[in-house]
């Protein structure tokens, strides 16, 4: 049941944490949070032992050449079946599934053991573990789904569970407008999603995101033109609204508004689903449809500009914010963009890289971040704390590695992932200098903000008088092993000029992604590269060093509030002198932007569908019921309990029956 | 022998009934009353099963023509024998009951029996006079009630009055044709008519029919022959109510459905009384505040949706009307019997109005659910069986060309919706108060409403078991 002919049982996958999550949710008032909290964990501890046994499995087949790369194919049953939208309930593990779900499960399990002693003292923990480990199942679904439609059963899950869990703390008003908030914003970018996935189906005519289904795209022939409009126009039509669809998902512009505010949520939530999971399903997305954007060409154009203002936009405002959950969430909006700019320019398994290390360094800081947050009491804003390097060792020791890693300190895994997408940028054909330069500003601010946490957060002296208790051992070991990852992963695909090319990641997925892995345009050598990485690591170095002059221990240069920073909330209209820093701080005033674009016009609209509807429409309504209500009382009232009555009216319908037969039947 | 085969059914019926009334007569303990219900089962399960074994081609016609063998025959005969024993086990006896219940039941059931196997016109009026003399007494069976004994009387009365329609309509088309045969009259009507049918209709036929019509729509109590409805349904005991909204009016449309031959000419009245009851019954039970009587309401327009099905007869997209009939009287038996049902195990001294229903979910989750499935399923709503039901017989009606009276349907299924949602909020969604409603019922009881609940969902999600099982 479990091993079919040497092929591991794809549904295992995510059957796991979905039972997890039934048995808490059906069982939960039988059991005491700790309960649910191990059972969360157990669950999500023996996916991931599945998964490592699947992946282990995959790497245990034999390649059969460059082009073919070996995959597991299993298919449940026929789920939907109508007209142009068919999909199976089946499941595909091929090398780019592996990866997504070892870090999903992986850092899941990591991140569901911190969970638990983070949410000890939390009324709602049951019902937190029951969604998160809803959450993981959903996620595994998406990145294992065979057939896009089945895909999106999983896209559509991770949002629900991401809506669920960043309204945790329901009993604050704000959290549920936060929760409401990324709900309707990546619903947004999921009407885009179902809209593309449809008119994908109806160009290519076949189930897909299978290996096979897409290869047809290949010959641009067989995609026929309709509407009026070319097979080729229709096909960038379709790149464009998926790549809409992954921009709700991932927070990337103009859909990024979203992300920020979900660290209403828990921790450990944030460092699951809004940094190392959920929010990498756009790049998912997009590296599994990597022949349709790359058909399209235009498509690919899109996708790199949007990967690469969004990292730069992001990175702006992440160095302003002042609540550390913030700065992370800006962070994780500017990485991701990183990632986009990679597959972008047609470096698909660099992006995929990126997203890896990513996922360790960025979970490894949010619940570094956590574990501060947990001992502070709750404290987020970073200029109310200071000096916590002696008092909270582990968790510094974590937060500098992590930091490090963001900031693209050399030999760091982020130095590695991110200096190759910056490499890709230039040098193929689908990069130019315009992306390399903007990438490499973003680095430079990468570097500044992350040690502007480091600087204010533990160096220093504390600015205000805060206990600080000691975390529990299960608080700090997982940031440890996260760290140790987000430290060394980067050799899993060291640069060419060092010269290990057997190891490389790159190598590994050139079966995938074939001839449409870009490859550096002729002219470019070893020695440009490694003259790059040494411009990449000057960047992140001297970052770091703008970083200590502003922010270090011996700073005098704080940014000058305009009040005291320590007290300004994230609401707060003008926190700085500089109008430059308060245009970065409301995220460049986009929310504002939108609230006068979009969400009043859309208020007002509701307002007045809000009263036709209830004098008109409920008018009509009232007017048929009180008509109904007219003739019953009509009817009923022959219903009066006697028999002569009765029979009178039988008498009267045997007459009518007569006369009716008489006249109308023919004699 | 085969001949003998052939009658099992009625055989046993008949003699298990009368030995039941002859041990009632007799002997009057409680021991006596199980073994009289087990025996009661035992003998409907019984002649449920040796009607299903049968085969067309070894027994065609029987007993000089007067019952015989098809396809639709025995697929309404398990239908019944099936609701009979279902009604045994799960209906709350009055206390009255000395043993006579099951065996007036029995009785009953040979005449639904007797009507789904009729060969002539003979059999039908018999089939109906032995099932309505048996549900005079089981009305009235709670005889220490007035209410009861009232309705018990109404209905003699009423349907004396229609017996001598149905009876002199049926005389006046002997007259007319010559025969009684029910296969010899469809082929004399069908070559007055001529290929292009537009044959003329002598006057004694027209009246005939008509006057037979009439009969019949009494039985099934279409608008306006309904008005006995109300009051019959809210007397009698709950399982008895459940019995003639499921199995009576079956038995009757099953009677009905060889005379498929008179829709070419009387297709414009039976539309009249098929509109009118649809909507009619949806009218009446808009406000009434009744649970019974709602029910009973329910049923008037649920026969109008069934002569939807009917009128498309032989056509229909996929399903005939004629296969669409028979699947919604089992859909409609499964769902009204266990409503019904619900409703005896709440039944006290007065009336059980929708106010009463507010306790119920608190005190007993089970019935109050099973009610809910049942209820939903009247409603038609997905995935209970009655939905499938509703949709087979509107499906027919579209495919024959009926379209305003689909229309008319759907718009009177939308007035019932009403009423339908209404019991379901009483029961569930109504802050509870005190009530002196009690809920009883044995293990048995809740069994088999929870099994005949789960058949609801299951069948309406897998409608073809349905067709299957019934091998029509």
């Amino acid at each position: 049941m479990f091993v079919h002919n040497g092929i591991p049982a794809l549904w295992v996958i995510p059957a796991l944490p979905a039972l997890g999550a039934l048995i808490i949710f059906l069982f939960s008032k039988a059991m005491s949070p700790q309960t649910a909290g191990r059972i969360a964990c157990g669950a999500v501890g023996l996916c991931f032992g599945w998964v490592a046994f699947c992946s282990s499995s995959l790497l245990g087949l034999p390649s059969a050449d460059a082009h073919n790369a070996p995959y597991f194919h299993q298919e449940l049953w026929t789920w939907l079946s109508a007209g142009i939208v068919q999909s199976k309930v089946a499941f595909l593990f091929d090398r780019v599934s592996m990866v997504f779900t070892i870090i999903v499960s992986g850092v899941g399990f990591l991140i569901h053991l911190y969970s638990y002693a983070y949410m000890d003292d939390d009324e709602g923990e049951r019902r937190y573990f029951g969604y998160l480990n809803l959450f993981v199942a959903s996620m595994l679904i998406l990145v294992t789904a065979d057939n896009a439609f089945f895909m999106f059963m999983g896209w559509e899950g991770v949002g629900a569970c991401s809506f669920f869990l960043i309204g945790h703390y329901y009993s604050k008003s704000e959290n549920c407008a936060a929760a409401t908030k990324a709900f309707l914003v990546t619903r947004l970018g999921d009407i885009f999603l179902i809209l593309g996935l449809l008119l994908c189906a109806k160009l290519v005519g076949v189930s897909f995101l299978n290996l096979s289904g897409f290869e047809s795209v290949k010959e641009m022939e067989v995609v026929k033109g309709g509407w009026g409009m070319s097979g080729h126009a229709l096909l960038t039509i379709a790149a464009l609204l998926l790549l809409a669809g992954a921009a709700g998902k991932s927070a990337q512009l103009p859909l990024q508004t979203w992300l920020p505010d979900a660290m209403a949520g828990p921790t450990p939530v944030s460092a699951l689903i809004h940094a190392a999971t959920m929010v990498t399903a756009g790049v998912y997305l997009i590296a599994r449809f990597h022949i349709l954007f790359v058909a399209s060409g235009t498509g690919m154009t899109a996708v790199a500009i949007v990967g690469a203002a969004t990292a730069f936009y992001a990175a702006t405002c992440a160095c302003v914010q002042t609540d550390i959950k913030r700065i992370l969430a800006y962070s994780t909006i500017s990485q991701i963009g990183y990632m986009v700019l990679g597959l972008g320019v047609g470096a698909f398994s660099l992006g995929l890289f990126h997203f890896f290390t990513h996922a360790f360094y960025k979970a490894c800081l949010f619940l570094a971040s956590g574990t501060v947050i947990h001992s502070l009491h709750h404290e987020q804003n970073i200029y109310n704390m200071g000096g916590l390097k002696s008092k909270l060792k582990g968790t510094f020791a974590a937060f500098l590695l992590g930091s490090a890693a963001l900031a693209g300190f050399p030999g760091t895994s982020g130095f590695f992932s991110k200096d190759a997408i910056l490499w890709s940028a230039l040098t193929t054909g689908f990069g130019n200098p315009v992306f390399y330069g903007v990438g490499l500003v973003t680095a430079f601010l990468t570097a500044v903000y992350s040690f502007r946490l480091i600087f204010v957060v533990f160096y220093g002296a504390p600015r205000k008088d805060i206990h600080v208790h000691h975390p529990s051992p299960l608080l700090v070991w997982p940031l440890l092993v996260l760290a140790f990852f987000a430290v060394t992963i980067g050799v899993l695909n060291l640069p060419g000029f060092v010269g290990f090319k057997s190891l490389a990641w790159e190598h590994f997925f050139h079966p995938i992604f074939g001839e449409f892995q870009a490859e550096p345009k002729e002219g470019w050598t070893h020695a440009h590269e490694a003259i790059f990485a040494l411009i990449g690591a000057a960047v992140a170095l001297g970052g770091i060093l703008v970083s200590y002059t502003l922010f270090g221990p011996n700073a005098k240069m704080l940014p000058e509030p305009a009040g005291n920073i320590g007290d300004v909330e994230n609401s707060t209209p003008k926190p700085y002198k500089s109008a430059l820093a308060n245009f970065l701080f409301h995220g460049w005033g986009m929310d504002q932007l939108y609230a006068a674009v979009f969400v009043r016009p859309v208020k007002r609209l509701s307002m007045i569908n809000a009263w036709v509807d209830k004098v008109v429409v409920d008018g009509v309504y009232e007017l048929i019921g009180a008509i109904v209500r007219a003739f019953h009382s009509l009817v009923v009232s022959f219903q009066n309990g006697r028999v002569g009555r009765y029979a009178m009216v039988m008498l009267f319908g045997v007459v009518a029956v007569t006369i009716l037969v008489m006249s109308i039947i023919p004699r | 022998m085969s001949e003998i085969l052939a009658l099992m059914p009625e055989i046993l019926l008949s003699v298990g009934g009368t030995v039941i009334l002859l041990i009632a007569a007799t002997a009057q303990n409680a021991n006596m009353r199980d073994f009289v219900r087990w025996l009661a089962l035992f003998i409907s399960l019984g002649a449920g099963f040796s009607l299903y074994t049968m085969s067309q081609e070894s027994m065609a016609v029987t007993s000089n023509g007067w019952l015989h063998t098809t396809p639709l025959g025995v697929a309404f005969g398990v239908i019944f024998m099936l609701i009979l024993a279902w009604t045994c086990v799960a209906g709350s006896v009055p206390e009255s009951d000395g043993g006579e219940w099951y065996g007036l039941l029995l009785l009953a059931g040979l005449g639904m029996l007797t009507l789904a196997r009729t060969a002539n016109l003979g059999g039908l009026f018999l089939g109906i006079e032995i099932l309505s003399i048996s549900l005079y007494v089981l009305i009235a069976f709670a005889y220490d009630r007035k209410l009861s004994l009232r309705a018990g009387a109404m209905y003699l009365l009423l349907a004396g009055f229609a017996s001598s329609f149905l009876i002199f309509g049926l005389a006046l088309i002997y007259v007319q044709y010559g025969t009684i045969q029910i296969a010899e009259l469809s082929k004399a009507f069908e070559a007055s008519m001529g290929q292009a049918g537009d044959g003329k209709l002598p006057l004694i036929a027209t009246l005939g029919f008509a006057l037979f019509i009439v009969g019949v729509a009494f039985k099934l109590s279409v608008v306006p022959f309904h008005m006995w409805a109300a009051e019959v349904y809210e007397a009698a005991p709950g399982a008895i109510s459940g019995l003639i909204a499921s199995a009576s009016k079956g038995a009757t449309i099953a009677a009905f459905l060889p005379f498929l031959f008179i829709v070419q000419k009387y297709g414009q009245v039976l539309w009249i009384l098929a509109a009118a009851s649809m909507v009619g019954g949806n009218l009446l039970g808009l406000r009434e505040t009744r649970v019974k009587r709602i029910l009973a309401y329910s049923s008037i327009a649920h026969v109008g949706y069934l002569m939807v099905g009917y009128l498309a007869g032989q056509a229909g997209v996929g399903v005939t009307g004629q296969s669409s009939v028979i699947f919604y009287v089992a859909a409609y038996a499964l769902s009204i019997l266990g409503a019904f049902v619900c409703i005896s195990l709440l039944e006290r001294e007065s009336t059980l109005s929708l106010r009463d229903l507010k306790g119920v979910a608190r005190q007993s989750p089970v019935v109050a659910f099973c009610l809910l499935v049942f209820v939903a399923s009247l409603a038609g709503i997905p995935p209970a069986i009655g939905f499938v039901g509703k949709f087979l017989l509107f499906n027919a009606g579209i495919g024959a060309k009926y379209y305003w009276l689909a229309g008319i349907g759907l718009l009177g299924s939308a007035i019932g919706i009403y009423y339908y949602l209404r019991i379901i909020v009483y029961l569930f969604m109504m802050p509870t108060e005190a009530t002196d409603v009690q809920v009883r019922h044995t293990p048995l009881q809740s069994a088999m409403l929870v099994a005949s609940a789960a058949t609801v969902v299951i069948l309406g999600c897998a409608p073809q078991l349905v067709f299957d099982f019934l091998r029509f």
